[in-house]
């Protein structure tokens, strides 16, 4: 995968983007308003080396991975990551994810990121469905989701406890045939 | 005190954890493409059952002998000695005193009020001995049964999620419902 838009570039993660990535998530501010973190190194790298070696071993035989870490870095600057992830209990059905390192925030590449994992869910991996979650209080990231086209489905009540209190979540969710019209 | 290896009896519905004499009955109960309509994994091979089921039940009766309430929460329900279906509650991760409830009743049993008297049971059992602070269910949008018994239980509807469940290459929509325990205490 490489995939340039709107002067961010996207490729599959490799075993040397950890330590970047790994210094992202030790951030409080970055993990604020996820269910994890903030994380140690060894932290990230148990949980994403596993991924980029399957991406490997999927690609070799041809086949699409079912988890997709992806690097994402403006001007040859790591800057974030994102990925996607099918849904067991459906064939077809995947879940995004992204993080941005706190100083690209509020410029817009949010909503370049899921326009790039909704691209290569339906067009590559042929995904019936994309869902995308975030806590109720995390605004700009519903906003984003929702203004690319994504529904809300619903908010779970006190899914996560973090922070020393209960938050929301909300899940929304896009159709193959709402997004290839 | 409490004997978590006890049987439990309420309103002439037995509940006590599952073991593994009751796994044949569970499978043969899942095997009953009625019962299975509306589970998203099922029917399905016997050693897929095996895989999901044996290692929790084992897992429940080592914490059992230990004298230790299980921290997996499967039971068997019986009524007039008979299995007639099983039931359980699942921590949800990263939240404490999060849970959400299961249950799945054979066909003979539909329709005599047993799903509403396993909800209660859940609901019950969670508040008063895991202390949950949230509950959650979730069925196939067109499970009227389950949905109905999950709203008389007071639980509200808090999402849909579209195309959820691939089942026969059909997707399935699948509600969400939460109740927060202070909902439950003030029914």
């Amino acid at each position: 995968m490489n995939i340039t838009k709107n002067n961010l570039s996207f490729s599959f993660m490799e075993e040397q983007d950890l330590e970047v990535v790994s210094s992202i998530l030790m951030k409080d501010s970055v993990c604020y308003y996820t269910s994890f973190g903030p994380n140690t190194k060894e932290e990230t790298v148990d949980y994403l080396l596993p991924i980029i070696q399957h991406i490997k071993a999927s690609l070799s035989e041809g086949e699409n991975p079912d988890r997709i870490a992806i690097t994402i870095r403006k001007n040859n600057t790591i800057i974030g990551h994102c990925g996607l992830e099918k849904i067991d209990v459906s064939l077809d059905n995947y879940i995004l994810g992204y993080f941005l390192n706190e100083d690209q925030w509020a410029k817009g590449y949010g909503t370049t990121v899921i326009s790039v994992l909704l691209d290569y869910a339906f067009n590559t991996l042929n995904a019936y469905k994309v869902t995308g979650d975030c806590f109720e209080e995390n605004i700009p990231s519903k906003k984003l989701m929702q203004n690319i086209g994504m529904q809300l489905e619903g908010t779970v009540r006190a899914q996560y406890f973090r922070h020393n209190r209960y938050f929301n979540q909300c899940f929304l969710g896009i159709l193959r045939t709402e997004y290839l019209i | 005190m409490t004997n978590h290896k006890d049987e439990k009896t309420y309103k002439g519905v037995s509940f006590k954890y599952m073991t593994t004499e009751d796994f044949d009955d569970i499978v043969t109960m899942l095997e009953n493409p009625k019962v299975c309509e509306y589970l998203f994994f099922a029917p399905c091979p016997r050693e897929h059952l095996e895989a999901y089921f044996l290692p929790k039940i084992r897992g429940i009766q080592d914490q059992l002998q230990q004298d230790r309430l299980p921290s997996v929460h499967l039971f068997t329900i019986k009524k007039d000695g008979r299995i007639i279906g099983y039931c359980g509650i699942d921590a949800i991760s990263y939240s404490p005193n999060n849970y959400t409830i299961g249950y799945t009743i054979d066909e003979p049993f539909w329709r005599q009020g047993i799903g509403m008297i396993t909800g209660e049971f859940l609901v019950n059992y969670s508040v008063d001995v895991l202390h949950a602070r949230k509950l959650t269910g979730d069925c196939f949008e067109q499970n009227i049964g389950s949905t109905k018994i999950l709203q008389n239980l007071g639980f509200k509807v808090e999402g849909c999620t579209l195309a959820l469940y691939k089942k026969n290459n059909v997707y399935h929509n699948n509600l969400m419902f939460g109740i927060l325990t202070e909902e439950y205490k003030d029914r």
